[in-house]
């Protein structure tokens, strides 16, 4: 217990450390005493550039060839914070520092940013018992999934293991079975497109301070943290669009209710979490942050929000493709639809933007993001072959759009309604003069045609991933509608509604209210009943710590995924590649005609005394087989060419002699 | 003074303060419950039964006990008649190694069976010649 205790404060330590502090003590030597940010704001903005921050410091390290061991990455988290304690005093003391510091300056006279309005004891209160029951729910539910059991967090912490163990930065290759003239072999390692580092350097780094082990809880609960982080985000970007609005604090205390306690599970919520789909759930967290920035240099003027907003879309870029993809779109089309609605300001508008671009800051960010691109680490989806793959025309049936009545089952239908009467109230209303209401409008709109039409925009991604990415604009868009209904009969309005009694009123909303809080609970309680297995893990875990006791350098393994639990994570035992061992994928992906499969991975566990299989064996060295008892013995036990070595309930291993 | 400044701090950075307080309580909890079930005895019930090496013809094995049953039964087939069988009480959490002579048994089917509790599994080797 004693040891569990000490692991846990220094995994505390370390997320504190690592994903805080630097962000956090970069805010505080840009903005000094005179923070604009609230503090939720502060705990967000320094979550979101710390992670920058440590995966630029890891990227550099390891381009310069400088270990990527504990002591290198403490002491360079430690000395930038000592540095940026230090800095204002440094900038001081030294004429040359003290002229740079000028010139990037934030005015010290007539500074000013505004503040958002401030929140009542009753607003403070709702919030608390939201985030209580956000936290709850989605902790509920991880009791039964917090256990490392999901193939994509297995796969990522390959390469996050990957990185604590060899101190470097990975190159994301594997080796496939090929078919040769006359046999099969085992290819030369190939490049991955599909991984992009910032989903891995977080992982390693606290994986490398903490020496937590990466076949635990610890990957699922920093997801966690900034899942509950995502709820917070989207409560201050409700609040930062709607601060003018006089009932923009309810609406952002609705947002966080429809993003926290409702809808806390499904897709892209706290499944994301266990199942280990970290690019989309660092992406749901840096969008809206990013967004709120933006909005935030757009409104009050000022080159330093939007220079922080550029640094952590070069944070994004370097962690997740098609989050990145799809607020690239979302901007575009801000800017679009507030050109189309604001035509006659828009000289007017344009010159307020380029002094805002013409800003050193802005142009230190633009640089640093050249260089680190170019020179430093170029994302591995960078390349024209990856670029390809996301842009075209839809080229399978999963990526020619959503029907609507799929979308409104991903999103919610209650939640969707009200997300569509928001939009419509934002155009009556004639919303889209703002910078805000165009942003919420067009992030939707965007995600909508994306989704629902995706060969209007070339766009050639499977159109559930981005439907994913039209929840979070939905919720704040749905809290938009559900607010103003209610203030539209309080207003002076009401009056030419007589007909509708304030109790009527009062009625309807509680009904919709009600309606969409049952949506979202029985939302949650169907993803409840989705549990785990541990132990059926663990043994996969046993067998595997048994296996990688014995084998070397010419010994290959080949797994199967159809009927082993946990079987991403074998190769986190090994260490020996990311195809190591190889893996018998699902049955019906060998059957497709499009991405035509080798079939070596197949025989070589279903029909192991075919002449086929026979061959592959031979070409690719396979000599021990990892597989269900229940499903897969009987064809092994048939040939005496094959021992079994290992049986437990759930996992038998087979070794096949020479 | 320092009373009031703290008093400040808390007071503007109260849900912070309070989110914080949640989400470690939350990852305390869900680290130690699956500390507990990274626990090969925690809740659980299953058995495993393994070659001591299982490259070359050694037939030494091991029972490696997690559930509630503690009674073992092992016997060792040669081919298809049994050789020799045994008994072993192993608690669980714990695992006993058995040791089965490999000497004079070239090309021959060497089957270990175990059973315990109604559940039995088993482990063979091809002794080679080699």
């Amino acid at each position: 217990m004693f040891a569990f205790i000490f692991n846990q404060i220094l995994f505390y330590f370390g997320v504190v450390l690592l994903l805080f502090l630097p962000g956090y003590f970069l805010l505080r030597v840009i903005f000094k005493q005179k923070s604009p940010f609230s503090s939720e704001e502060k705990f967000l903005l320094s979550l979101a550039l710390s992670v920058g921050i440590v995966d630029f410091f890891m990227l550099i390290l390891g381009k310069i060839g400088l270990p990527l061991s504990r002591g290198f990455l403490f002491g360079t988290v430690f000395l930038f914070i000592v540095l940026l304690i230090y800095l204002p005093s440094l900038f001081d003391k030294i004429k040359f520092l003290r002229q740079i510091k000028k010139r990037l300056a934030i005015k010290k006279a007539g500074i000013t940013f505004e503040k958002l309005p401030r929140l009542s004891q009753k607003q403070k209160l709702l919030i608390i018992l939201t985030l209580f029951l956000t936290v709850f729910i989605k902790t509920i539910y991880l009791e039964k999934t917090v256990f490392p059991t999901s193939t994509d967090m297995g796969h990522h912490m390959y390469w996050a293991k990957l990185i604590t163990t060899s101190e470097q930065l990975p190159v994301y290759v594997e080796s496939d079975i090929i078919q040769t003239s006359g046999g099969y072999a085992i290819s030369q390692p190939e490049p991955i497109a599909d991984f992009i580092i910032g989903e891995h350097l977080i992982f390693a780094a606290l994986g490398s301070l903490t020496k937590a082990d990466f076949v635990s809880a610890f990957p699922s609960l920093v997801l966690l943290l900034f899942n509950i982080a995502t709820a917070l985000a989207i409560f201050v970007l409700a609040r930062q669009i709607f601060q003018k609005h006089p009932q923009g604090s309810n609406i952002a205390i609705l947002a966080l209710f429809l993003a926290g306690p409702l809808f806390a599970l499904a897709s892209p919520q706290a499944k994301f979490v266990s199942g280990g789909v970290i690019g989309n759930t660092l992406g749901n967290f840096f969008i809206p942050i990013i967004l709120l920035l933006l909005l935030k240099a757009l409104e009050q003027r000022k080159s330093v929000f939007l220079s922080l907003a550029l640094f952590l879309s070069l944070t994004l870029v370097y962690t997740h493709h098609l989050s990145t993809f799809v607020f690239l779109f979302s901007l575009i089309s801000t800017f679009l639809i507030f050109f189309l609605f604001n035509l006659k300001k828009i000289p007017a508008y344009l010159k307020n933007w380029l002094r805002l671009i013409a800003s050193p800051w802005i142009w230190l960010v633009i640089v640093f993001g050249i260089w680190m691109v170019f020179e430093i680490y170029i994302p591995s989806y960078l390349n024209s072959s990856a670029v390809g793959t996301a842009v075209g025309t839809p080229s399978k049936s999963t990526r020619t759009g959503l029907s609507f009545q799929q979308l409104a089952s991903a999103t919610g239908q209650i939640r969707l309604i009200l997300a569509l009467l928001g939009m419509i109230l934002i155009v009556w209303q004639k919303r889209l003069r703002n910078y805000g209401e165009t942003l919420l409008f067009a992030w939707a709109f965007v995600i909508f045609i994306m989704s629902l039409f995706p060969g209007w925009l070339f766009v050639d991604i499977p159109s559930s991933r981005i439907g994913n990415y039209l929840i979070f604009p939905l919720i704040i868009l749905a809290a938009f509608a559900l607010v103003e209904f209610f203030n539209f009969f309080k207003t002076q309005n009401s009056s030419r509604f007589t007909f509708l009694k304030p109790f009527y009123v009062i009625l309807i909303f509680f009904i919709l209210s009600a309606l969409i809080a049952q949506n979202g609970m029985s939302d949650n309680a169907t993803s409840l009943s989705d549990g785990g297995n541990s132990q059926a893990a663990l043994q996969t875990f046993q067998a595997s710590a048994y296996l990688s006791k014995f084998t070397n350098s010419k010994d290959v393994v080949l797994k199967d995924h159809n009927y082993l639990t946990a079987d991403s994570w074998i190769k986190l035992y090994f260490m020996n590649g990311y195809n190591f061992p190889f893996s018998r994928s699902y049955f019906k992906r060998y059957e497709d005609a499009v991405n035509e499969r080798e079939q070596c991975t197949l025989q070589m566990i279903s029909t192991p005394n075919s002449p086929e299989a026979q061959k592959c064996f031979e070409g690719t060295g396979v000599n021990f087989l990892m597989i269900n008892p229940l499903y897969d013995s009987a064809q092994f036990k048939k040939n005496r060419e094959f021992w079994q070595i290992y049986s437990s309930d759930e996992i038998g291993i087979f070794y096949k002699t020479d | 003074m320092l009373n009031k400044i703290n008093k400040k701090i808390i007071r503007q950075n109260i849900l912070v303060f309070i989110l914080s307080f949640f989400i470690l309580i939350s990852f305390f909890y869900l680290a130690l419950l699956e500390k507990k079930q990274q626990d090969l005895d925690w809740q659980k019930n299953w058995w495993s039964l393994y070659f001591n090496s299982p490259k070359g013809n050694g037939l030494d094995f091991t029972i490696e006990n997690h559930s509630e049953s503690e009674n073992f039964h092992w016997e060792v087939y040669l081919e298809k008649s049994k050789s020799y069988e045994g008994n072993s009480t192993i608690p669980k959490g714990d695992k006993k190694s058995i040791l089965v002579n490999s000497l004079g048994l070239n090309d021959k089917k060497v089957v270990i069976k175990v059973t315990s509790n109604d559940k039995n599994k088993e482990i063979y080797k091809i002794i080679s010649t080699k």
